[in-house]
């Protein structure tokens, strides 16, 4: 991704629901990522492949983790055991990456393996990084998420929730960091997510495809620019992108000494409460987004108003209690409940 | 989240509205005879947050068993690199010894592979490990705690499954809005400051470590009194608890109770509380309804106060708990207001679907699968032909104990092609259901679609859960159409049914025809799934495939698919009144399909008979 040029993120035309969830989700990663449903062709790939360019460069140790500097509980096993001898390992400088995750990946790339060369050639085991070891600290994008393997999803549901990979496999017993930001994108129509994994997805945005003819012309237009000439498109954005930049690295400074209302947090249960969510995900997830979002706009207070505004994004996949309940009704219904509280 | 090693979980004191789940560790942590615990609940119900704040607690270490493990990797196997040096066989414990003197924790349990989760709850329940595989023959003990977490909308566990946990507890949604308030704000602390977060409940939690140390000194003084046992026993005799396991943990689980509450006699207070914790996964039929009244007496008193007893908790059989959770309260009209007739509720607790000694289990793991590269890796074997599914790992084992024989050309391993070994891996055999559904005129009489949709909806419940493919054509007029190609979405299947019309002739041979099209299409695709086409019709056709007879037409393409063994197919015979005739029985026939009546209307029960052969199958 790093090679070429990407489609500027701010040169995206609408689907401002699916730009801002993202955003958020970098602003405050543990927000637990987004889920982009919509038609083919509504610049859900660009969108996410955009976004890494927006991140800035963080200090990561040279370890095949990427593991941030911080507590001991937190790295991984090489970085732990360096630190806790005192021989801290060096830092290297890293952008934030989008990882993707094939659909026909094998559950050996995935969770990492035996390191089948050393094994032979060595008669030694040694653990052989995968995706999630890779996905620390990036953000993992799976195309189709409603598509991929159960075997596959089984293992991103722990790592999803808990940050962590567990591996136990072909003699090798390991356990390393693996926090990402998981963005999905599925067509609903060729079936559903697993309830449990839909669960995991801090967010959900729906996109559709521009109806007003001006937006359409205007996304064939900037297409066009671009594939002509990307460097000179990218130039033309590079003032935007920039102000975007500077606006999500001060969000997460702002994140930093965040306060929450009370206020807020009364909102958040009351509206997961009286969409009946199940479990504690939802309420934690409304007032983390809020959070996110109040830093968005310069502010160091989440209220209600901001937990308003995200509500719809953490609520609306959530609220299928039964599988043959229609969300879109629930939209609505959420819409009038915000409007009245 | 919650971190693996000690001080880096979420405070165990700080979790709120779980006192259940608590007393329920606290009594397997205290009492030795308690070993596994199962923890049910939905997403983000801290199912696992509970479980891995338990050993920064108590002072235990905790071993993990992921999902992408295999049973060399949990019970052990040959050791490679000692093996290899040393030229004999030398063995390597597994994951489960890892666990002695500790805690052994998995998530999502029932989606584990059955038969190495059995083992695993054998090994814990008998405290050690045997092993004989890879020429080794093994012995080591497990003496541990297994916490197991599972997420009720996903398959359900065997009955004789989760009859090997002592101790299973349901995590209810909270509804109380003080708490979940609590709940986030405790939450949203711990994350921006953990380490003063745990300093605030360091106290509570030392406190909770003490009453089990304190209760695990006390258990050996705690006895249980002739009246205590008798109760117990009829406790479990009047619930219908298959086998004894059910009775020895209550039996065990009051003893810790008492001890943890610093008594010596066990209350029959103890008993009701041990029985909502030991007793309420072991009940496997609807309990009549003058179950209050043979109450044990002497239990009666101060039964009602106290919450739901055990004797109220339990008839809850899994497949109606399971949907109450699902749905909730007041899913009512809204969602299931299907023409206003049939019910979910009704089909639950009739009771047509829970048989006694019937398997429970909605999974759909078929048996392991060689030969095809995807799936789950959980054992290996000699290869039965040519593979290309090599396990390496498994195959260096076989490998190791003739390495210093072996001529190593400057590679540290020589593997000959009889130690080859190949992968076995478990291949969910999926199902798909077609429902081809009778929607001409002759089904008018409104209640009898009515039904017929009835059972079908009842159908793509299962379905969903299971995430079966299901399609759906209906026949009318003058042609079947297809209305929902194979499709894993249900939702979709739910509101093309909801629309579907009435009125019009029967093509049934052509709709015979085209349900064999695309389940023929659908095996090209797939070729290892279980088809199964249900057809719901009074059997008789009355529009021709061209010009003939439309009765010979439809036997005929009733022979037609009956001897090209394409799915399996039931027919739901919706013909009813009188003349009765036997056309649907006939066409049946021909299809070598299996026949079934939908009599007194009943979609219910029509749906309980077809799951409970499609289930056969799975």
């Amino acid at each position: 991704m790093r090679e070429g040029i990407v489609y500027p993120f701010t040169a995206i035309v609408g689907q401002d629901e699916m730009k801002l969830a993202l955003v958020l989700n970098v602003i405050n990663p543990t927000i637990g990522g987004v889920l982009i449903r919509g038609e083919k062709g509504t610049a859900k790939s660009t969108a996410v492949r955009a976004l890494a360019d927006l991140l800035p460069d963080k200090e990561v140790y040279d370890c095949p983790f990427h593991c941030r500097p911080g507590r001991v509980e937190n790295l991984c096993p090489y970085c732990a055991e360096r630190s806790v001898k005192g021989d801290t390992p060096g830092l290297v400088t890293a952008r934030m990456e989008v990882v993707e995750l094939p659909l026909s990946s094998t559950e050996d790339r995935v969770a990492g393996t035996l390191d089948l060369e050393h094994a032979i050639k060595t008669g030694a085991k040694r653990f052989e990084p995968g995706v999630l070891a890779k996905a620390n600290g990036n953000i993992l994008y799976i195309d189709e998420v409603n598509l991929l393997d159960d075997h596959i999803v089984d293992l991103l549901l722990d790592s999803a929730a808990m940050g962590k990979n567990y591996v136990e496999r072909e003699g090798v017993s390991f356990t390393h960091p693996s926090k990402f930001i998981l963005v999905g994108t599925m067509n609903p129509e060729e079936g559903d997510l697993r309830p449990q994994l839909l669960d995991r997805f801090g967010m959900a945005a729906d996109v559709k495809s521009e109806k007003d003819i001006e937006s359409r012309v205007e996304v064939i237009r900037r297409r066009l620019d671009f594939d002509r000439d990307p460097g000179q498109f990218a130039e033309r954005y590079e003032k935007e992108q920039n102000e975007m930049k500077e606006r999500i690295l001060s969000a997460e400074k702002l994140m930093m000494r965040m306060s929450v209302e009370d206020d807020s947090l009364k909102m958040a249960v009351e509206a997961s409460l009286y969409f009946g969510v199940d479990g504690h995900r939802a309420d934690i997830t409304l007032i983390k987004a809020a959070s996110a979002y109040a830093a968005f706009y310069g502010r160091n207070t989440t209220t209600k108003e901001d937990v308003a505004s995200i509500a719809n994004l953490v609520l609306t996949h959530r609220m299928r209690r039964t599988p043959f309940q229609e969300s879109t009704i629930d939209a609505e219904e959420l819409s009038n409940w915000l409007k009245n509280v | 989240m919650a971190e693996e090693r000690l001080n880096g979980t979420f405070s165990y004191s700080a979790i709120l509205g779980m006192n259940l789940a608590k007393d329920a560790l606290a009594v397997a942590l205290v009492s030795p005879e308690i070993r596994t615990v199962l923890i049910r609940g939905v997403s983000g119900s801290a199912k696992t947050t509970l479980v891995r704040s338990v050993p920064g607690t108590f002072g235990k270490h905790i071993v993990n068993i992921p999902p992408n493990t295999n049973e060399s990797q949990i019970f052990g196997g040959i050791d490679l690199e000692k093996t290899v040096v040393e030229g004999s066989r030398h063995f390597s414990e597994g994951l489960l010894s890892r666990a002695n003197g500790g805690i052994l924790h998995a998530d999502d349990v029932n989606l584990m592979y059955r038969p190495i989760l059995n083992s695993i709850l054998e090994s814990v329940i008998n405290g050690k490990v045997l092993v004989e595989r890879d020429g080794i023959s093994c012995e080591y003990s497990c003496d541990t705690k297994f916490l197991a977490t599972m997420n009720i909308s996903e398959s359900e566990l065997d009955s004789h499954i989760l009859d090997k946990f002592d101790i299973c507890i349901s995590l209810e949604t909270i509804g109380n809005e003080e708490t979940r308030y609590e709940i986030v704000k405790r939450r949203i602390s711990y994350d921006t400051d953990p380490e003063s977060f745990r300093e605030a409940y360091a106290v509570q939690n030392e406190k909770a470590h003490k009453t089990v140390r304190k209760a695990k000194e006390r258990l050996e003084f705690v006895s249980l009194s002739e009246d205590i046992l008798r109760l117990i026993g009829v406790v479990c005799s009047e619930l219908g608890i298959e086998g004894h396991r059910g009775d020895l943990a209550v039996a065990n689980a009051s003893k810790a109770m008492a001890a943890l509450d610093g008594r010596d006699d066990v209350s029959a207070e103890d008993v009701k509380k041990a029985a909502r914790i030991c007793l309420s996964h072991r009940v496997s039929e609807i309990p009549s309804e003058s179950k209050s009244s043979s109450d044990p007496g002497k239990d009666d008193a101060g039964k009602k106060d106290t919450g739901p007893s055990a004797e109220e908790n339990a008839p809850n059989n899994e497949a109606g708990r399971r949907d109450t959770d699902m749905s909730g309260e007041d899913r009512g009209d809204k969602v299931f207001g299907m023409e206003g007739t049939f019910n979910v509720i009704d089909f639950v607790s009739s009771g047509n679907m829970v048989c006694k000694g019937r398997t429970r289990c909605f999974g759909k793991r078929g048996d392991p699968s060689k030969g095809t590269r995807s799936g789950r890796y959980i054992s290996s074997a000699m290869p039965t032909s040519k593979t290309t599914d090599i396990a390496i790992d498994a195959s260096l084992r076989v490998a190791a104990p003739y390495q210093r024989t072996r001529r190593r050309e400057g590679v540290a391993l020589v593997v000959e092609p009889s130690d080859l070994r190949q992968k076995i891996r478990e291949k969910k055999s999926g199902t798909a259901i077609l429902f081809l559904v009778d929607s001409s005129g002759s089904m008018g009489a409104r209640r009898r679609m009515t039904a017929v949709k009835g059972a079908v909806f009842a159908l793509l419940q299962e379905s969903y859960k299971n995430r079966d493919k299901v399609a759906l054509i209906s026949f009318r007029k003058e042609s079947a159409e297809v209305l929902l190609p194979f499709t894993k979405s249900v939702d979709f299947a739910y509101s093309k049914l909801k629309e579907m019309p009435t009125g019009g002739g029967t093509p049934l041979a052509a709709a015979i025809l085209k349900a064999y099209q695309e389940v023929h299409k659908e095996l090209k695709t797939d070729p290892g799934i279980r088809c199964y086409i249900i057809l719901a019709t009074d059997g008789r056709g009355n529009v021709p495939m061209s010009g003939g007879d439309a009765r010979q037409d439809t036997l005929k393409a009733a022979s037609f698919v009956g001897s090209s063994g394409c799915g399996t197919w039931i027919v739901a015979d919706t013909g009813m009144g009188f003349p009765h005739t036997d056309d649907a029985l006939r066409v049946c026939e021909r299809m070598n399909g299996i026949y079934l009546k939908l009599d007194r209307l009943s979609g219910d029960g029509l749906a309980g008979r077809i799951k409970i052969l499609t289930e056969a199958g799975r």
